[in-house]
This record gives structure tokens, sequence and C-alpha cells, in this order.
């Protein structure tokens, strides 16, 4: 008999393995027969082939690159000029992402993707600049 | 992914999971969310841009 944590992992993994032959943005679904002991008794495990968990730490990745660019400009350990810089390459990269992902549903454009976080990399860069 | 990111990814998550649940849906608009982070970033970004006479 199968401890319900054992279970789950052997459920994520036949999962991942059926990924590259799901349906886009088909929904898997799993249901056990119910016991009274603690296995799960059912539930909708994640969508496969949607796209927004592969992007949300580039969407932070962003998010946290203008933050630093502000501090950093309070700071007066960059110019106005190096902020200015991020705040265009932190908008071109945020284009790169919308596209990458436009909707839950959608599936990942992996070049935008890619260019957006080639341009955080640019970003990083940026900052990383003595004035 | 840095410690810090996977906090703020978690903070995101977390608050687009209350607002599904506020509003009676079983999907959380997890998009929808990283969105109003970014846009308050930039916001502030543009502030302090402003503020150093840019």
């Amino acid at each position: 008999m199968l401890k319900t944590h054992t279970l789950i992992i052997l459920v994520t993994i036949a999962l991942g393995l059926l990924q590259g032959c799901a349906t886009p943005g088909a929904s898997a679904q799993l249901a056990t027969q119910g016991r009274s002991d603690n296995t799960i008794s059912a539930g909708t495990l994640a969508t496969v082939g949607t796209c927004e968990m592969d992007v949300a730490a580039d969407w932070t990745a962003l998010a946290m690159s203008r933050q630093r660019a502000a501090r950093s400009l309070r700071a007066k350990t960059i110019t106005v000029q190096q902020a200015l810089q991020v705040q265009l390459l932190a908008d071109s990269a945020r284009q790169d992402l919308e596209a990458a992902c436009p909707s839950t549903k959608a599936q990942l454009d992996v070049g935008r993707r890619d260019a957006a976080r080639a341009t955080l990399r640019q970003i990083a860069a940026t900052l990383e600049k003595k004035p | 992914m840095t410690p810090q990111q996977a906090r703020t990814v978690a903070a995101a998550l977390m608050a687009a999971a209350d607002k599904a649940e506020a509003q009676g849906s079983d999907q959380v608009e997890t998009l929808a969310e990283l969105r109003a982070l970014d846009d308050a970033a930039r916001a502030d970004l543009a502030a302090a841009i402003k503020d150093a006479g840019g």
C-alpha cells in the first residue's frame, strides 16, 4: 500500500512523462478511489501545456530589476541615464514576456521567452556598471 | 531563481489565489498578478527617475 506522498510523487512523474503527448491546454484530471485511510480522493492536477508557470520567474525578475534600479538611483549608485536605460530595456523584456505567454491557456513561445531573458541579462549588466 | 525571487513569486501566487477564492473562481489569474507586480515596479522607477531630474 502506497503512502499518500509517494502516490502524489508517482502521479506527478507520470504526468510529466505524458506532458509531451498532451493536448495543449488540456487539464489532467486524476481520480482515485476514496478510502478511509489517507489516500487522495480526487483532484485536478496542474494543467499541462500552459505557459504561465514557465514565465513566472521571468516576470518576477523583470519587476525586481526595476525595483533594484529605483533603489540604486535613489542611493545615487547609478545615474539617471542608467535608470532610463533599465526602464527601456525592461519595457522591451516585458513585450517579449507578454508575447511568450499572452494568456493562461497559451503555449509558451520559447523564442520570445529567451529574448526576454537575454534582455534581463542586459539589464543586470547595466546595473553593474559604475557611474 | 534566488531566494528573494522565490519569495516574490510565492507572494504573487498567494495574492492571486486569495483573489480567486474571494471571487468564487477555481482558476488563479497568475499572469494578472505578475503584470500588476511589474506595473507597480515600473511606476516606482518612473517616480525615482522623475525625482532625480530625469
